[in-house]
């Protein structure tokens, strides 16, 4: 924590970090300068002190003549003063004194002249050390930033894994896999609450459904027999409005026993089941309207695949799930069915390429009346997810502009799912 | 203690470099976007403003080239090279207000906005990632001969030197890019500045300057070259229409955080831009009488010998920091843009911003990589033998001409459709007219230019 002006600041960690790194690496880079041109200085400084006192003590046996052209020679680096001074004295044989002591301050020129190129690449240094601070400043707090904004996100409804780092560290990979651990149990808890409330919505509103059914299905019966009665007594015109008046009671009819049979679906009587002959049935319970409509039909079973379910369940569940491919369908679509041999059960999957699932309906589209057809019931999805359910199967979804794909798995003969 | 010119030539040059690191040391966001990595999130002031205008303006070629020829040619210079960027700066004001109206973040976005085709923001964005990176090269050789001179050592060592600098002050956007930028055009002014005073005190102010020059070299003191003129002025007209159509400074006023402040910093710098000139014109011409005649087998090399024949150790060693200041200034700008050019514009998937800071992040994170390489690939080339400085300059100063001024300028020359086909057809005639014919890039520019206003007249539907 900096106080300026009174006011607290934060320092971050990416300051922390560079502000550490290239002050080490500054001092570092001091510290190793100083040191060589240091020792170079004073090998220089030794090194003239040397040759002034080899040449003091041969100053007797050389003429003045011989010392000027020694002390000529060795250029500036020698400060020479005539007669005595502080330095080291020089007298020749012809009588001449000098002193002699070295130039420090020539000899430090000469010294960084001819280490100009280190202290060049002690900058580079320098600059790289800083590049690479601001580098693992950034290489550190990245991941960290993106965990920031993940957890963000969480707090906003968004339960999206984030992306590991592919050259994270190892600490920091497992931060961000414990964080994806903890968004997958946070959705894992949500779609679990989201069952329980479902189932106890549904428990609620198949009791009432169930009662109501019940109520309008006893005095269905009993229309339907009078209607029956009715039928030859009328004249041809007034045929024509009890033929309407019959084909709107079966409709209520259907409607009806599809409420029942999801209120109160009957348990299912599993047995082996040849998926050939389901999808052979459920085509031919569409082939009219296939053609009507020009979409094609592809179905392909995997040899020797056997489905452990109830039969007429099954029937009523492919159904359904076909009729909504076919009106998500325009004219030259295609609808797929398969069903293959899992691990421990067998899987269906019906795929179509029509519109999608529209979005404001994808999350609660098993729900019943939930529909997005403008004359549908939004029975047919809940009755199919229903039945998956009494089979201890399970349904999968994805869904796109491009067209929707269910896969359905239904365990075997011992209740394993695959 | 006189320290002697090369301890402080290296001292300048360590006190830049230690500056450079403490006070433009760039801070990544915490939350970045591309608008505030581009456009310093459209809230920069004047000052700060000021001093990237000023600073990219600036550059080590214009810096070091300008004196050159002055030293070399008289006045004439200024009629062909600075009479042609002064030009353009008056034309700026024009396009601030268009400019300023889009909410894009690079100008080839705002030529996709505005005329709404696709094909003119990535013809314009390959164009500018092309000539961006071919004029990092020339500041990449610029700063290598002057430091390899004021340091005496070689041009790798030199040119690896102004590459970390430039990728340093880049790394954190257009934010870093002002910060190290102001730093720089105050060293800039302070240099010239320095460099001038030292040169009047030894030959008196223009005047005496100018009597001087009377006597030694009459010719250094027309207005125009004796042949070629037309070339001369096309010249200048060339650089002229370049500077008014340049996405630095296009990009600097989009950035200012309202009109009146884009406004005022072209008012601003173009004062910091005259002083800078001037002291430079200063400093050529009294050269010029200081010392006449300079050999060098290039540009960079006359310019050290001659301000190490002219100026006193301090001077000299200010004036190279400031020539290095002005190689960073305009490298780190232009490496920004080739980088926005390149992952904003080219690529499609960075076109759309996205509100999710995770792919801003990721976004972003490509846009430093494109900067280390580009950066990258122009220290390469930077060491192959391709054309001189100022060739290098005309060429790249020519196609930002043609792809932004007419756009840019006289939106209402024609409809919006048929620009791509005349700004295609007139990159290519340019091109063909450069390289096949050989003739200068700022008179090829000139033809290709009336050949994109009249292609686009008749493509574009509003006859």
């Amino acid at each position: 924590m900096v106080v300026l002006g009174g006011q607290k600041m934060r320092v971050s960690l990416e300051t922390r970090i560079k502000g550490v790194v290239t002050g080490l690496a500054f001092c570092l880079t001091m510290v190793l300068i100083g040191m060589a041109l240091s020792m170079d200085f004073r090998e220089s400084l030794r090194l003239q002190y040397s040759l002034i006192q080899d040449l003091a003590s041969r100053g007797p046996s050389m003429t003045s003549a011989q010392a000027v052209e020694i002390i000529e020679e060795q250029g500036g680096s020698w400060k020479v003063t005539s007669g005595e001074g502080e330095g080291i004295p020089l007298i020749t044989s012809d009588g001449a004194v000098w002193s002699l002591e070295p130039d420090r301050q020539a000899i430090l020129e000469s010294v960084l002249h001819r280490r100009r190129h280190l202290l060049v690449a002690a900058m580079i240094c320098l600059l790289i050390s800083a590049e690479i601070a601001v580098f693992m400043a950034y290489w550190i707090t990245r991941p960290l930033k993106r965990l920031v904004w993940g957890c963000a996100r969480v707090a906003k409804g968004d339960l999206s894994d984030i992306p590991t780092e592919k050259a994270g560290s190892y600490e920091l990979e497992t931060l961000h896999e414990a964080f994806n651990e903890m968004v997958q149990g946070i959705k894992g808890r949500q779609e679990m609450e989201r069952r329980v409330s479902r189932m106890e919505r549904l428990a609620a509103l198949g009791q009432v459904v169930a009662g109501v059914s019940h109520e309008i299905k006893n005095p269905l019966a009993s229309m339907r027999i009078h209607l029956d009665l009715l039928g030859s007594s009328f004249n041809e015109e007034e045929q024509e409005s009890l033929t309407v008046l019959s084909s709107e009671l079966d409709r209520l009819n259907r409607v009806v026993t599809q409420l029942l049979s999801f209120a109160r679906p009957a348990p299912p009587l599993p047995g082996p089941v040849d998926p050939e002959e389901v999808l052979d049935w459920c085509y031919r319970m569409v082939k009219v309207r296939l053609q009507k409509c020009g979409v094609g039909w592809h179905h392909h079973v995997e040899e020797g695949t056997v489905l452990w379910a109830d039969r007429g369940q099954i029937q009523q569940l492919l159904l359904n799930l076909v009729l909504n491919a076919l009106e998500a369908i325009d004219e030259g679509g295609e609808i797929r069915l398969s069903a293959d041999r899992g691990s421990a059960g067998t899987v269906l999957s019906i795929e179509d390429n029509g519109r999608g699932i529209a979005d404001d309906v994808k999350d609660r589209m098993f729900d019943p009346f939930v529909t997005s057809k403008s004359e549908g019931t939004g029975l047919g999805l809940s009755v199919v997810y229903r039945i998956m359910e009494l089979h201890r199967g399970r349904i999968e979804y994805s869904s796109s502009q491009e067209g929707t794909v269910f896969t359905l798995w239904f365990p075997d003969e011992k209740g394993d799912q695959s | 203690m006189i320290l002697s010119s090369t301890l402080l030539r290296l001292l300048a040059f360590g006190g830049y470099g230690l500056t450079l690191i403490i006070l433009a040391g760039q801070a990544f966001r915490w939350k970045e976007t591309r608008r505030s990595f581009y456009l310093g999130g459209r809230r920069i002031s004047l000052w700060p403003s000021v001093g990237s205008f000023g600073a990219t303006w600036m550059s080590a070629a214009s810096l070091l080239g300008y004196t050159v020829l002055l030293h070399q040619e008289g006045y004439t210079a200024f009629t062909t090279s600075v009479n042609g960027w002064m030009l353009g700066l008056p034309m700026l004001p024009l396009a601030i207000s268009r400019l300023r109206k889009s909410r894009a973040l690079s100008l080839p976005q705002w030529l996709e906005d505005r005329y709404d085709d696709e094909r003119l923001r990535s013809l314009s964005a390959l164009g500018l990632l092309v000539v961006y990176t071919v004029y990092l090269v020339i500041q990449f050789r610029a700063f290598g001969a002057i430091v390899g001179t004021m340091l005496d050592v070689g041009d790798v060592m030199a040119s690896l030197l102004v590459y970390l600098f430039v990728l340093y002050t880049t790394f954190g956007g257009l934010s870093s890019v002002v910060k190290s930028d102001g730093l720089n055009l105050i060293i800039i002014i302070a240099a010239v500045t320095v460099a001038a005073c030292s040169v009047v005190s030894k030959t008196g102010f223009l005047p005496s300057i100018h009597d001087s020059l009377r006597a030694v070299d009459p010719q250094s003191l027309r207005a125009w070259p004796n042949s070629g003129t037309f070339g001369s002025f096309a010249m200048a007209l060339g650089w002229g229409l370049g500077v008014a159509a340049n996405p630095q400074y296009c990009i600097r006023l989009m950035s200012c955080k309202d009109r009146r402040t884009s406004a005022m910093t072209v008012a601003v710098s173009s004062l910091a831009i005259s002083w800078i000139y001037l002291c430079l014109t200063v400093t050529g011409l009294g050269a010029k009488v200081l010392r006449p005649f300079v050999a060098g087998p290039t540009q960079e090399v006359v310019f050290s010998r001659l301000m190490e024949s002219i100026l006193p150790p301090l001077p000299l060693a200010f004036l190279m920091v400031g020539v290095l200041a002005a190689a960073v200034s305009t490298a780190n700008s232009q490496l920004l843009l080739a980088a926005s050019s390149f992952c904003y514009d080219l690529q499609g998937e960075g076109r759309i911003p996205s509100n999710d800071p995770m792919e801003e992040d990721d976004f972003l994170f490509r846009n430093r990589v494109a900067v280390a390489t580009i950066a990258t690939v122009a220290l390469f080339l930077s060491h192959l033998p391709l054309p001189g400085i100022l060739q290098l300059g005309r060429y790249s100063w020519s196609m930002v001409a043609l792809c932004f001024l007419l756009p840019l300028y006289m939106p209402g020359v024609s409809g919006r459709k048929g620009l791509f086909g005349a700004m295609g057809s007139a990159l290519i005639t340019h091109n063909c007219l450069v390289w096949f014919a050989h003739m200068a890039p700022e008179t090829a520019m000139l033809p290709s230019l009336v050949l994109e206003g009249v292609l686009w007249w008749f493509l574009g539907g509003k006859k």
